[in-house]
């Protein structure tokens, strides 16, 4: 009975103010989006980091002789250099940070950077003898590789310790700054949103001030009588949530996966698991927000 | 029912008090006209009893409830067991006459079947037994203050405030409607109402209270619109010389006299002469005027009077 009313009521709101209803819901919708692409960003961020770092290497590089600045001088490193090396990798001062180490020599090197390059005019250009021997650290802690560049890069031979996440970290801020600029647009939004719903409960509380009049006379409590807008913002601002839930999943099943997963293979992307868990979020975000603003918004109506 | 303790109101803004330490009681089942010309905090009085607004000095009680400690979230409880009417009847122009009377039971939270019995029982008090269906444009003024007293009564309010319930009615209509509101005060229910209607005051021969510029000048058992007794209440200095001058004020006041109690040394100057001691409180004074207009017999109920 007093929900049917209830209801009926919020009915007769949405049809008075259409379009403010409308507008309210693309608002919540496009802002939410934004919200939501920032959320996958970040989980994009941390999986590309963790994909990325378990298999970023440290790699000590051996002089070759076409180097021919400090501290290599043009002369390749001997095996008797290497060997130190080695002995040091082994030895009892860096043997608890590594996990395991490879040697590559120039014409595995050679081969390597073929297999990266293939098609491409690089690989053309590339010899074995100007490839550097080297070592390819895994570091048990991916941070430590500090230790190894302070202990080796200044043994005699050795052109460069290398740590490799050094080579991520450009794309790691850009992705970083993307996803600070979709929340700092997100946050413009809702706020344009919060703003919106606001003003739409008011809107729709002034056309029914003749009802809310007698309510108050009656002795209508105050719960009942905000209960309609309240339930009228969430609602719409709810319909904004689930259509940007829905084009957060969209773009991750069509985009990210169908699309950008197929062209750029050696990376994992977030996934469909990812968006489910961002979609709830949108949905209690807007739901919450349109709640609070309806309430605060409505305040004004009920005061005794 | 209603007691006011020195209450005093004054409107942010203004410096002169809407209501100036006013001290007064309804006992229960009372029917009180509360008169006085516009400006003189009738509105107020009522706006006070239904905790609309607080007063800025006093103590109000109603219902035994003091109002200034009456917490907000408990006054739609309170105002469940008052019931009032207006001037503009302020019904909902798009619900029918039984949407209109079911709507204030329906925002309370009553059941379908109380409303399906109870509307119908109150359409059929005030005389509006099948025009249920009829919407409030179709109806004439009287019979829209006849849905408006439905709707305040429909939920056995022990008090019905009523402001100016008759001022767009005609004579006759208001009559209809004065008779209508004898009733409900004769079934118990204490009846405030706020009027102009020197006629309709005349007429019932109720108590009157009147209010001048904020202050009760007049406290009447069975009195008429205007002073026939010597029977102010209370009164402070200038509210003497405001009383005063308003009796002074009146020609067809046929006994005036100045309202000096003993206490008052202030001689009031004043064309009649101080009677050294005032009559009491309230006399029930012989009715030397005659009603404006004479409604012997008011139409039935169930006939309200032609369209306003």
């Amino acid at each position: 009975m007093r929900l049917g009313l209830v209801l009926s009521e919020v009915g007769q709101g949405f049809r008075r103010n259409l379009s403010m209803v409308i507008s309210v819901v693309l608002v919540t919708f496009i802002s939410l989006t934004f919200f939501g692409a920032a959320i996958l960003l970040q989980f994009q961020i941390n999986q590309m980091k963790g994909y990325w770092y378990d298999r970023a290497q440290v790699a000590i590089y051996f002089c070759t002789d076409v180097q021919t600045e400090e501290p290599c001088n043009g002369a390749e490193a001997s095996a008797d250099q290497i060997a130190a090396v080695k002995a040091q990798l082994e030895g009892p001062t860096l043997r608890p940070y590594v996990k395991k180490f490879t040697f590559e020599n120039h014409q595995q090197a050679y081969d390597n950077f073929e297999k990266q390059f293939a098609n491409t005019s690089l690989a053309q250009l590339a010899s074995p003898d100007i490839l550097s021997q080297a070592f390819r650290v895994n570091m048990k802690d991916p941070s430590q590789a500090d230790i190894l560049s302070e202990q080796l890069s200044k043994q005699p031979g050795v052109e460069e310790v290398q740590d490799q996440r050094g080579l991520l970290d450009p794309i790691f801020s850009i992705m970083n700054a993307a996803s600070y600029t979709a929340i700092g647009i997100a946050a413009l939004m809702l706020v344009a949103a919060v703003l919106l719903i606001s003003t739409t409960i008011r809107l729709s509380a002034f056309s029914r001030r003749r009802e809310l009049g007698i309510m108050r006379l009656v002795g209508a409590s105050n719960r009942f009588i905000e209960t309609p807008f309240i339930l009228e913002g969430v609602l719409a601002a709810l319909i904004g949530s689930l259509l940007a839930g829905g084009a957060i999943i969209a773009i991750v099943q069509f985009f990210v996966q169908g699309y950008l997963q197929k062209t750029i293979t050696n990376t994992a992307f977030v996934g469909l698991p990812d968006a489910l868990v961002v979609a709830p979020i949108l949905l209690l975000v807007g739901a919450l927000l349109a709640a609070l603003s309806a309430s605060v918004a409505i305040r004004r109506y009920l005061k005794v | 029912m209603i007691r006011f303790d020195h209450v005093t109101k004054t409107y942010a803004g203004t410096t002169r008090p809407a209501l100036n330490a006013v001290d007064l009681e309804v006992l229960k089942g009372e029917f009180v006209f509360l008169v006085g010309a516009s400006g003189s905090g009738k509105s107020s009085f009522l706006r006070l009893v239904l905790k609309e607004e607080r007063p800025t000095k006093g103590k109000i009680h109603v219902l035994g409830q003091e109002l200034n400690t009456l917490p907000a979230r408990k006054v739609p409880y309170f105002r469940r067991s008052l019931g009032v009417v207006f001037q503009d009847f302020r019904l909902l122009p798009q619900k029918t006459v039984f949407d209109n009377v079911a709507f204030s039971l329906q925002v309370i939270g009553k059941s379908k079947g109380f409303i399906q019995e109870a509307v119908p029982d109150v359409l059929k008090m005030v005389g509006l037994a099948g025009k249920q269906s009829r919407f409030p444009h179709e109806l004439s003024g009287g019979e829209q203050q006849r849905v408006a007293i439905a709707r305040a009564i429909v939920n056995k309010p022990a008090i019905l405030l009523a402001d100016e319930p008759t001022g767009n009615l005609d004579p006759a209509t208001s009559a209809g409607i004065m008779q209508l509101l004898s009733t409900i005060n004769a079934n118990g229910t204490t009846v405030l109402m706020a009027t102009h209607d020197s006629g309709i005051v005349d007429q019932m021969k109720r108590r009157v209270i009147e209010l001048v510029s904020g202050q009760v000048i007049r406290d009447e058992r069975a009195g008429g619109y205007q002073t026939q007794a010597i029977p102010v209440q209370k009164f402070n200095l200038t509210g003497s010389l405001v009383a005063h001058n308003e009796a002074a004020a009146q020609p067809s006041s046929r006994v005036t006299a100045a309202p000096a109690p003993a206490a008052a040394p202030t001689p009031a100057p004043a064309p009649a002469p101080a009677p050294a001691a005032a009559p009491a409180v309230a006399p029930a004074p012989t009715p030397v005027k005659a009603p404006v207009h004479d409604p012997a017999s008011p139409p039935p109920l169930n006939e309200p009077g032609r369209r306003a």
